[in-house]
């Protein structure tokens, strides 16, 4: 975390130690210490975003093919045939 | 999206009911009841899932063109392109289109992930890594599917990039 006090930026850490949380002082930073903890974490909050984009793509992917799974199968088993172990088998009416 | 599974709601069930019964007894009969199921309850069935994958690659085409409309017509053509590939080789009708649209929006997909991966390479962890092995995971199963139900390949599959998209004429039916 950055702190401003006056016109110096600080930077702090915080971190829990045995369930206690605490802050280590890292020192004052230079203006281009500045701008790369900005840029660093406006890319991590980039990727946090593009991260929960992708797996919300998934989810929806993974509803649809649950629906087409079962016409899938149902589709099979008009034809004859049913997987198993994600083998295509015929069957066999006695 | 959540009407559309609101919708799949009430008719799923039923169907998933009979399609377990009928796997488990393989009779006659069982196919049967679930031959007149699927003939009452495709027609609403399948418009449903079609509009739920149409979504989904209108939304991944979106982020991938991230508002370049030249681009995003450029992943719309390469993809139209495969879409096109597996119909021509698709011989097991409506449950080879099926796959061939989860084949080709896991595929899609899949290069969204990996253009994000690149772009947020020096902070990717172990959970991005677990993302795209799902993915991969997705595509291929559904890639080993539509070879068993087809007995072989598009030739493309090997590698998406060889897709020539100016090969794409008009009139070819589009995605969805």
């Amino acid at each position: 975390m950055l702190v401003k006090k006056g016109k110096s930026t600080y930077l702090y850490q915080s971190f829990r130690e045995e369930g206690v949380v605490r802050t280590k002082y890292h020192g004052q930073l230079t203006p281009q210490q500045i701008h790369e903890h900005h840029k660093r974490k406006e890319e991590q909050a980039l990727r946090q975003q593009h991260y929960q984009q992708m797996t919300a793509l998934l989810g929806a992917l993974d509803e649809v093919r649950a629906v087409h799974e079962l016409i899938v199968r149902a589709g099979l088993l008009i034809n004859n045939q049913y997987v198993r172990r994600s083998e295509i088998r015929s069957i066999k009416h006695g | 999206m959540a009407n559309v599974m609101m919708g799949l709601h009430d008719t799923l069930p039923g169907l998933q009911q009979l399609v377990e019964g009928a796997e488990c007894h393989r009779d006659a009969h069982s196919v049967d009841v679930l031959k007149k199921y699927v003939g009452l309850h495709l027609g609403d069935l399948l418009p449903l899932t079609s509009t739920m994958t149409q979504g989904i690659f209108e939304q991944i085409i979106t982020s991938l063109g991230a508002g370049d409309e030249e681009a995003k017509s450029l992943v719309r053509q390469k993809y139209t392109a495969l879409w096109e590939i597996f119909i021509r080789e698709n011989t097991s009708g409506i449950v080879g289109l099926l796959l061939a649209k989860e084949i080709v929006v896991s595929a899609l997909l899949l290069e969204l992930s990996t253009a994000k991966l690149v772009k947020f390479f020096p902070y990717a962890g172990s959970k991005e890594g677990r993302l795209m092995e799902s993915l991969q995971g997705r595509y291929l199963k559904s890639l080993k599917m539509f070879q068993k139900l087809n007995g072989r390949l598009p030739p493309m599959a090997v590698n998406l990039t060889q897709i020539n998209v100016e090969t794409v004429t008009k009139g070819q039916q589009p995605f969805g």
